[in-house]
């Protein structure tokens, strides 16, 4: 009997060491796929393993690793997934940078402050600042400046990973605050008046021109068309052919540049926010990388 | 692997010593330069650049494609890019290959953006590796030339142990560069110290 309880002891062990033997073998190979930027056939591989099987450091390791190339096939939805899951060192922390990241990206705002919130920084007084930058990040795309001016209180200037980010942010939190609020209506008004002026206070000073030369030619054109017939035949006036053609684009266009002009206010400050937070997202994403990688 | 570089320029030298690290994972380059002063210089494949002065303990950061660890001439035998020394990535297109006593010579023409300043490159191999490149600017005029020889087997790799460099300046003057690169080691002959070296978190930002 007790040969027959060994004999099944020595058959578990076995299978056992060989299982952790392939895995740690396999988990190599996808290192190796990683470093040489085959993603495709890293995941093809990690996907085979089945997690609830493994250990739990293995299980972090190969969603760690998943979370790792759906990050840099830009997938950060998938990313972010993987990267939730590992729970162990020497991934824990890193992920839990990286799926706060992913959110805040994926503009999740909410959910990249509770990651962030959830994450402990102990004793390691360097991560806590990275945190506050990245806590200060989320306020700034969130535009709640309070937040961002309590946080950006802590910004201490002297941790070399984060101190040109800092100085970063208080530079594009100015930039917002200086941010006028342009009126639509008065665009739309200025346009009336002269064509184009509007586009030319929302800033599109290209198109502005454009607009009043349009507009203008299409103006002189109608004009002309019902003082000075084309055909000495024809009818001076509204009753005139070329006068209803010409009048007719000329109304479209002038109507057309008002409610452009009205339309570009809002579009020209989207534009600015979004590259803006675009420099928002690059340098909270910048210190993760140098300090983990 | 040790490296001692001597650059002469105006009838001034300089020599550099130091010892070159590279790790694959991140293609990591750490070169620790111990004479003429004690810096560490650490570039990835992201264009991350940092120099560490040990004894000041100082830092100056930098990012830009053109740091990129992925241009320097040791990922490219380390990653069998050597049929084309990375030109080809650069955005360089392959225009002629002509053979020539036993040498393949091949011709590149450079990626628009640098088109103004550059018109063609040329790298000759010898048994399959490289020997010479050389950059040409406008009227055939020569920008540089690099040479590769001393070839030592390591493993599976073939690593030239000195590359002498020759950069002609637009005001007539030039550049010469030789570094010879010896002890290398691949693997677990490594002492990691330096590959693994974290700057302290106090390190003072300097520009």
């Amino acid at each position: 009997m007790k040969l027959v309880i060994f004999f099944f002891y020595f058959l578990f062990f076995i299978f056992n060491c060989s299982s952790q033997y392939s895995i740690s073998e396999e988990l190599k190979f996808t290192q190796y796929l990683i470093d040489n930027n085959q993603y495709r056939d890293a995941i093809f591989i990690l996907k085979k393993q089945n997690t609830s099987e493994q250990k739990t450091e293995v299980a972090d390791s190969i969603n760690y690793y998943l979370g790792w190339c759906y990050y840099n096939f830009k997938i950060l939805d998938s990313s972010e997934i993987y990267f939730s899951k590992v729970k162990t060192e020497p991934f824990y922390k890193k992920s839990a940078f990286y799926t706060m990241f992913n959110q805040a990206y994926q503009k999740k705002s909410v959910e990249a402050k509770t990651s962030l919130q959830n994450i402990s920084t102990g004793t390691d007084s360097s991560l806590a600042k990275l945190k506050n930058l990245e806590f200060a990040g989320i306020s700034l795309l969130e535009k709640d400046y309070q937040s961002y001016e309590a946080r950006a209180k802590n910004f201490s200037g002297n941790y070399f990973p984060i101190s040109q980010e800092e100085k970063n942010f208080s530079a594009y939190y100015s930039q917002l605050k200086k941010m006028k609020k342009k009126s639509p209506a008065l665009a739309g008004m200025m346009s009336a008046i002269i064509p184009g002026s509007g586009k030319f206070y929302a800033g599109y000073k290209g198109q502005a021109l454009a607009s009043l030369m349009m507009v203008g030619i299409l103006g002189i054109s109608t004009a002309e068309s019902y003082y000075r017939p084309f055909e000495r035949s024809e009818k001076k006036g509204y009753k005139n052919a070329e006068f209803i053609t010409l009048g007719s684009l000329f109304t479209i266009f002038y109507i057309g540049n008002i409610w452009g002009s009205t339309l570009s206010v809002k579009l020209a400050r989207e534009h600015a926010v979004r590259e803006i937070n675009d420099q928002i997202l690059f340098d909270m994403h910048i210190p993760i990388r140098r300090i983990f990688n | 692997m040790n490296l001692v570089s001597k650059s002469l320029q105006g009838g001034n030298s300089i020599t550099t010593k130091a010892e070159v690290y590279y790790k694959v994972s991140g293609s990591v380059l750490v070169t620790h330069i111990f004479s003429p002063v004690e810096m560490l210089v650490i570039t990835n494949d992201k264009g991350e650049f940092k120099m560490y002065n040990v004894k000041e303990n100082t830092i100056s950061q930098a990012q830009a494609a053109d740091f990129s660890s992925e241009n320097s001439f040791i990922h490219d035998f380390l990653n069998d890019n050597t049929n084309d020394m990375g030109l080809r990535k650069m955005g360089f297109q392959l225009q002629n290959t002509k053979v020539e006593d036993n040498m393949v010579i091949t011709s590149w023409l450079p990626p628009l953006d640098v088109s103004t300043k550059m018109t063609r490159a040329e790298l000759v191999h010898e048994n399959y590796l490289p020997i010479y490149m050389a950059f040409y600017g406008k009227k055939e005029k020569l920008l540089s030339k690099i040479f590769y020889y001393n070839y030592q087997k390591t493993g599976e790799l073939n690593i030239p142990q000195t590359i002498t460099e020759f950069q002609y300046l637009p005001n007539g003057d030039s550049t010469i560069t030789k570094r010879n690169y010896s002890d290398i080691k691949i693997n677990e002959q490594v002492d990691m110290k330096w590959l693994n070296y974290k700057i302290p978190d106090n390190a003072k930002t300097i520009k």
